[in-house]
């Protein structure tokens, strides 16, 4: 019994013996990729890295089908995933991506969503049609609709007077900065932020403020055409009004997206059935919020800026030209 | 071998804190990944707040000194350079470094795709936005409540958001809040691991015979690997003694007590796997000691 004998060779340990050489490699490469980044690579290490990339998937593959060494197994999940995540890492240069997202993600993901773009826009429709006729009959709706916050002291009690030098004829303010930021992180951006949270809790909390959101804009347009500032008002909210309703339906639309997903998961668990059906609303929604980063400046500079009615209608509807044709062609070529 | 096995022994072993779950690679190979804790996560993204805060502040400072006081900046101004600076911040590092911040890096985190795919742009720059209205616009609203706040009572809806927000990660299986939902993302942690040596290269002193062997299944082979790595000490000497005692009782161990109870279990270790390994790759996969009686039940 005391003597000692060498071992039969298990066939896992022989499995082992072979492959080892490749997984240092690939250890080496994955490290030296974490801390000086995949282009440190030199082309020869480029060429061999996809390499042992697969065939450490097939030795994870082997070890678990023949291997009973947790050990082995541990570690080969573990060198597989570090070596997915390098392989397959985020793209590297933000700039392209960017430039990627706006030429094709952005405008193919509104048309993916173009059912609920349209639901949004009607809601939106509906709103301000409400709004208008409501003021139209009483202006006692304006407080009603409009939270005094908004209303800046314009009202049923305003004198066209009052609106022209308050309001369409403001110079600009000493500081522009402030003026944008001031804009951006206002009623507005908030009320955008709730119409996306809220789609994702059920998608009726998303079509209700949107409603709302254009009651609003009808009240201001009643409010305008009464004292004969129709047009004036037009071209003083179509500036950046044109940008940024857009921003709220497509807010909505992602929102709606998100409570459909929510409400009709479909075969699948909520959590995978976000992950499968998610993306266009994600993408919809970083780019209303770009929008709405567009029209706080044109909101907060150029609106003070520009004073001549017919340039801001000018604007608006260049702008309106601009979003239409951008959705509903910029990436198609791109894509076949 | 089955993650089922896996769990168990995790769990015979008193480990495996974080929850693992299949990524499947695009070369259709499930990965084993372990979910971030809740905890984990809080404290880098405190870390990476902070980080933030900091750069804000300095960037205002220096604003400030350029400008000489001729313009104090505004609270909107100062909202606006943290809104600037916490983004490109989480968005630039998360892009860089392939889904790790800082101080995400720092503990061993990263974010992925959920469906294994590679981590897009969109859904780096969508799971951060969506942090803007999980998680900042409401902590603005109660630092700043004061100005607006018209009875005590308004904080309460705000406070809730915020709560609710912040315990949706504890509520799903994967700890996904808002953001990963909405980007379809999964934060994981990825520790470094290495490669032990192989418990079965030396040579054996003890010989089993097939019946010895037959008592027990992966489960307790995994439990006795995992006791043999331990580093040897006192402690770890008597959990072995402890163990060889009830190995020779259960084989019905014949010979004379051994000596050096390392070697004895190394070698019942090396036998024992041989064996497993072999009548797994006849199609009989023992799960652990049970495996006769559940054979039987059939």
């Amino acid at each position: 019994m005391a003597a000692t004998r060498e071992a039969p060779v298990l066939k896992s340990q022989q499995f082992r013996r072979e492959r080892e050489a490749s997984w240092d490699e690939l250890e080496a490469l994955v490290e030296q990729a974490r801390v000086h980044g995949v282009r440190s690579f030199t082309p020869e290490q480029a060429e061999r890295f996809p390499m042992l990339y697969r065939s450490v998937l097939s030795s994870l593959s082997v070890a678990r089908a023949i291997a009973l060494d947790r050990a082995l197994v541990a570690y080969l999940d573990n060198l597989a995933l570090r070596a997915y995540l390098t392989f397959y890492a985020p793209p590297r240069d933000p700039l392209a991506a960017a430039g990627r997202f706006l030429q094709h993600g952005f405008p193919a993901a509104v048309r993916t969503l173009h059912r609920h773009v349209a639901i949004a826009f009607v809601a939106l429709v509906i709103g301000v049609v409400t709004g208008f006729v409501l003021v139209n009959g009483s202006e006692s709706w304006f407080s009603t609709l409009v939270p005094s916050d908004l209303a800046g002291g314009r009202g049923a009690a305003s004198t066209a007077a009052d609106l022209v030098r308050d309001e369409l004829a403001a110079p600009v303010g000493p500081n522009v900065l402030d003026g944008i930021a001031n804009v951006l992180f206002s009623h507005n951006t908030l009320v955008a932020l709730l119409t996306f949270g809220l789609g994702m809790l059920a998608g009726v909390p998303a079509v209700l403020l949107t409603i709302y959101q254009g009651a609003i804009l009808g009240a201001f347009f009643a409010l305008h055409v009464h004292r004969g500032l129709g047009l004036a008002f037009a071209g003083w909210v179509g500036i950046h009004g044109v940008t940024e309703m857009a921003a709220f339906t497509l807010f909505a639309a992602a929102g709606l997206r998100l409570g459909e997903i929510l409400v009709f998961p479909g075969e699948t668990s909520r959590a995978d059935a976000f992950a499968l059906r998610s993306g266009p609303a994600a993408k919809v929604a970083v780019g209303a919020a770009l929008m709405l980063a567009l029209a706080a400046v044109l909101e907060g500079y150029f609106r003070a800026a520009v004073q001549s009615t017919d340039l801001r209608l000018t604007i608006a509807t260049l702008s309106l030209v601009f979003w239409i044709v951008y959705f509903a062609l910029a990436g198609r070529r791109w894509r076949a | 071998m089955s993650a089922a096995v896996e769990t168990k022994a995790d769990a015979a072993l008193g480990r495996g804190a974080r929850r693992a779950r299949a990524l499947v690679t695009p070369d259709g190979v499930p990965l084993r990944v372990e979910i971030a804790d809740y905890a984990e996560r809080a404290a880098a993204f405190a870390g990476d707040f902070v980080v933030t805060l900091v750069a804000t502040e300095l960037i205002l400072f220096f604003a400030a000194l350029i400008s000489f006081g001729h313009a104090n900046a505004t609270y909107a101004a100062g909202v606006f350079v943290a809104f600037l600076v916490r983004n490109a911040y989480f968005v630039c590092f998360e892009l860089l470094w392939s889904g790790a911040t800082p101080l995400k890096r720092a503990m061993g985190l990263r974010v992925v795709d959920r469906n294994g795919g590679a981590l897009t742009a969109g859904a780096i720059v969508a799971r951060n936005l969506s942090r803007e209205a999980e998680t900042f616009f409401p902590l603005g609203m109660i630092v700043t409540a004061q100005s607006w706040l018209a009875a005590p009572w308004e904080i309460l809806p705000v406070a809730l958001w915020l709560v609710l927000t912040a315990a949706l990660p504890l509520c799903n299986r994967d700890r996904l809040r808002a953001g990963d939902l909405i980007a379809g993302t999964l934060v994981i942690a990825v520790p470094k691991q290495l490669l032990l040596e192989d418990l079965v290269e030396r040579r054996h002193t003890y010989t089993f015979t097939d019946a010895q062997l037959d008592r027990y299944g992966i489960l307790e082979l995994h439990v006795l690997e995992d006791v043999l790595r331990r580093p040897a000490t006192y402690e770890t000497d008597r959990v072995l003694d402890e163990i060889a005692e009830k190995v020779r009782r259960k084989i019905g161990w014949s010979g004379s007590t051994p000596r050096d109870t390392r070697t004895f279990l190394l070698d019942f270790y090396t036998a024992q796997r041989a064996f497993l390994e072999l009548r797994k790759n006849f199609g009989d996969e023992r799960a652990d000691k049970h495996h006769a009686a559940t054979a039987n039940d059939r």
